[in-house]
């Protein structure tokens, strides 16, 4: 099941936070640990069981960890090497099965959703209890909760288990956490379907049906650098909401990302939870930059290498990460002296760096030579067929840009406190919700031009 | 004073939410068909199947098709489009006078696919015993063109109705009605709805007089007479339920009209069943689809034949925008009319090959190509 659809959002959101409210303390992960695995089960009916599968086996194998000390690290290793083993399966072997053999692969290895933040919430739990970051879950239901909240499951944010131990042991439903949950919420669906989805068909416009000039190639790649930010940010936001309507307070994920100076901190902005991830769990493993120059160029390609494919099994997934790994290694290098001077500098050389990123992103390996080709112009400037719809997609450009910065948070924490405003902005969440619905109903809508029976 | 704010907010949201899910459920859903979509609405799907692969996409479909207030937020998308500046929803320009203006796909591969389309509709017609004349018509997009906003980039229409047009004049007598109804339209003529994708009885007219100098008679003209307004057509619907005012119905007359005996075949198991019609439905004029009053719509036959006299006789093969020149080549002619998209091929062929008919007229609109 997804966020913005209206089956979530009129039937199981409403029953399940009833469900939950209705519940008493002590059964409220169970209640949880419930509803999360039906709104899977409803999206994956057959891989339900592999989760939990991996739920049930790590379980078990935390409480070794977490046990004598001379086994932790072997029960460690077989526990990393399995959920790495089965995330590895299923996600990458029919990608190296049809690329050796050229063949369709074996159909029923599909992408389990959500398997690649799941296997990383799992591995982190494993790695904090084997290095007493974490004690050990000794609840199944506890853990089972843990994994596979519904909030977080499919699209993350990737929840390190110590962040929420505390939570998990015990949460008041409270109106102030209900209230600002589900305003986040809101938010986050009114990102998702009145912006996301109007740039993505930007996107489509532009850059897949579009005249392939540099206005249209341009244009198109724009939208897609938003349709991705407002996308994703946008399930964030949503995540953290229904967290936070359920007691878990869970953390940003996002930060103003088209705001940084830098490519590096670029990255310390965008998806934080995987940055974070990958930071603590490969990178400072490897030694960091703590080895000599070489050595932290290495471990900055590995974990780039291994961010990119963690977003796909495609070889432009590839590419993307080694572009940010040779990227952020040259910022290591030679210019992180100079972009903290001149931050605006830095600003305008990361929004190039990563709109680049973003082409190779999007495009597959057939499609990216005729992308760029556009973008500088291989096909003209602009064609008369390209004003007409870019003029109609200015507005959309325009709120864009203004909702990727600061200045909407600024505004409203300006006035957001006094209490004329603070009712106002009721009546705004509800429009949100309002219009939201129209266009998801709007999807739907289908007219013949003939009668069809 | 944040307390009851809190508690306003999630009142307010969390009620709509579970207002409408149970709405939803508890509603009885009372028409299964959509005037304003001409289709039939989804239906629950059985919980039998809720192993079944289909069941997740059937509910979506249930849920959507059925939601309360459905066409209330199918319209409020649409002007929150226009809100925008978005001088277009769904696929519907919103052109000046109030016009709503369909856009068809006009890139080479769709354009392709029209003009193939075009070629096999025209394609049977190969062999056919009387003279073969084709007449089209160009869609709302080309005709009234200068209603479009200025930065309108009209090319990828112009591409596919030559795609269009060339397929078929490459096997026929092909007249192209495109220019002169355009050059009408300039001249403020009242030739294209502006709430539905087809012609008016004043564009039909048009249609009537190029075919009946083609077969070299001169024109008859006919009394208009307004039969309805408030008709909201195709194109209403696609726009997502937005208008500027209606379109008005007229109907064509002349002397002699009730001397007439209309029969309408549909198909059934092993042949057609038929059923006696007139000109005009006035039925249909207090339902949804006004334009359905001409011909009383689409069937695979429609014999036209005056009672009290023997006249030549015409084979029409046709869409729907010929349903409202039937009347007006009545007047001098015996019609056989027949829609190919509800007549069996084979017996469609069957019929060209009659010798009985003094000519066979081909009318079909560009946009009917495109679907």
């Amino acid at each position: 099941m997804v966020f913005a659809s209206l089956e979530f959002l009129f039937l199981f959101l409403p029953l399940s936070m009833i469900v939950y409210l209705c519940c008493p303390g002590r059964f409220r992960n169970a209640a949880l640990f419930a509803l999360s695995i039906v709104f899977y089960a409803y999206g994956e009916p057959v891989f339900v069981a592999l989760m939990l599968f991996e739920i049930v086996l790590n379980f078990f194998i935390g409480i070794a960890v977490g046990g004598k000390k001379e086994h932790a690290k072997v029960w460690l290793t077989v526990g990393v090497s399995l959920d790495l083993a089965f995330l590895f399966v299923f996600k990458y072997a029919n990608w190296i099965i049809t690329s050796a053999t050229g063949g369709d692969g074996i159909k029923w290895l599909a992408l389990p959703i959500g398997i690649s933040f799941y296997t990383f919430q799992i591995i982190s739990y494993l790695v904090d209890v084997y290095r007493g970051d974490s004690s050990v879950q000794k609840s199944f239901i506890g853990f089972g909760a843990y994994i596979s909240m519904f909030p977080q499951l499919i699209a993350g944010p990737i929840v390190k288990y110590r962040d929420i131990e505390a939570q998990l042991g015990g949460r008041k439903m409270t109106l102030e956490d209900v209230s600002a949950g589900i305003s986040r919420f809101v938010v986050g669906l009114g990102k998702k379907v009145l912006i996301a989805n109007a740039a993505g068909a930007g996107y489509e416009l532009f850059v897949k049906n579009g005249s392939g000039t540099a206005l249209s190639s341009i244009l198109g790649m724009l939208f897609f650098a938003f349709q991705i930010y407002f996308d994703f940010s946008a399930y964030s936001d949503m995540a953290i909401g229904l967290g936070r309507v359920f007691g878990f307070t869970f953390n940003e994920n996002f930060n103003y990302p088209y705001e940084a100076a830098s490519v590096s901190e670029f990255w310390r902005r965008w998806h934080i939870s995987l940055s974070t991830w990958f930071r603590d769990y490969v990178y400072i493993p490897l030694g960091g930059n703590r080895k000599g120059t070489a050595r932290t160029v290495l471990n900055l390609m590995i974990v780039w290498t291994l961010t990119g494919v963690w977003h796909g099994a495609d070889i432009m997934f590839l590419f993307w990460g080694l572009y940010y790994g040779v990227l952020i290694s040259a910022e290591k290098l030679f210019l992180s002296g100079f972009l903290e001077k001149h931050r605006a500098v830095g600003r305008i050389w990361t929004l190039i760096a990563v709109f680049f990123g973003w082409i190779l992103f999007a495009s597959s390996l057939s499609e990216f030579p005729s992308v760029i080709s556009g973008v500088f112009g291989a096909n003209g400037l602009f064609a008369q067929s390209d004003l007409y719809d870019a003029l109609r997609f200015l507005p959309l450009l325009a709120v864009c840009v203004i909702g990727s910065t600061h200045l909407p948070k600024k505004l409203y924490s300006a006035v957001g406190e006094k209490t004329a405003v603070s009712f106002v902005s009721v009546a705004a969440l509800l429009l949100i919700l309002f219009l939201s619905t129209a266009y998801l109903v709007n999807d739907s809508y289908n007219p013949f031009l003939y009668f069809r029976f | 004073m944040k307390k009851t704010r809190d508690f306003i907010l999630t009142f307010l949201i969390v009620g709509s939410l579970a207002v409408f899910g149970i709405l939803f459920l508890v509603l009885p859903k009372d028409s299964d068909v959509s005037e304003e979509e001409n289709r039939i609405l989804a239906s629950a799907p059985g919980l039998s199947e809720i192993t079944g692969a289909g069941f997740r996409e059937d509910l979506a479909a249930y849920l959507a098709d059925r939601f309360p207030m459905r066409n209330t937020f199918v319209r409020a998308k649409a002007y929150s489009e226009l809100a925008l500046g978005k001088r277009e929803n769904n696929g519907v320009v919103f052109a000046s006078d109030g016009y709503l203006v369909s856009r068809a796909k006009t890139d080479a591969a769709s354009c392709a696919v029209a003009a193939e389309k075009a070629a096999s509709t025209v394609g049977i017609c190969e062999n056919a015993a009387a003279p073969v004349y084709f007449f089209l018509t160009g869609r709302t997009a080309d005709i009234e063109s200068a209603r479009l906003p200025s930065v309108y980039d009209g090319s990828g229409d112009a591409a596919l109705h030559k795609a269009v047009f060339d397929a078929i004049s490459a096997s026929a007598d092909t007249t192209d009605l495109t220019e002169t109804l355009k050059s009408a339209a300039e001249r403020g003529e009242f030739v294209s709805y502006r709430t539905d994708h087809h012609w008016t009885v004043y564009g039909a007219e048009y249609a009537y007089k190029a075919i009946v100098e083609k077969l070299g008679y001169t024109p008859r003209t006919f009394t208009f007479t307004d039969a309805a307004d408030g008709f909201y057509g195709t194109t209403y619907s696609a726009s997502g339920l937005v208008s500027f005012g209606g379109d008005t119905i007229a109907f064509a007359g002349f002397d002699g009209m009730d001397c007439f005996a209309l029969t309408a075949y549909s198909r059934s198991e092993d042949g057609y069943s038929g059923r006696d019609i007139g000109f005009y439905d006035t039925s249909a004029l207090s339902a949804k689809d006004k334009y359905k009053a001409y011909l009383y719509g689409n069937f695979a036959e429609v014999t036209v034949r005056k009672t009290t006299e023997e006249r030549q006789k015409l084979l029409i093969i046709k869409d729907s925008y010929f349903n409202c020149v039937a009347p007006m080549l009545a007047a001098d002619f015996d019609l056989d009319v027949i829609d190919p998209r509800y007549m069996r091929e084979e017996d469609v062929r069957a019929r060209l090959l009659d010798p009985g008919y003094a000519a066979i007229i081909m009318l079909f609109g560009v946009g009917t190509f495109t679907e």
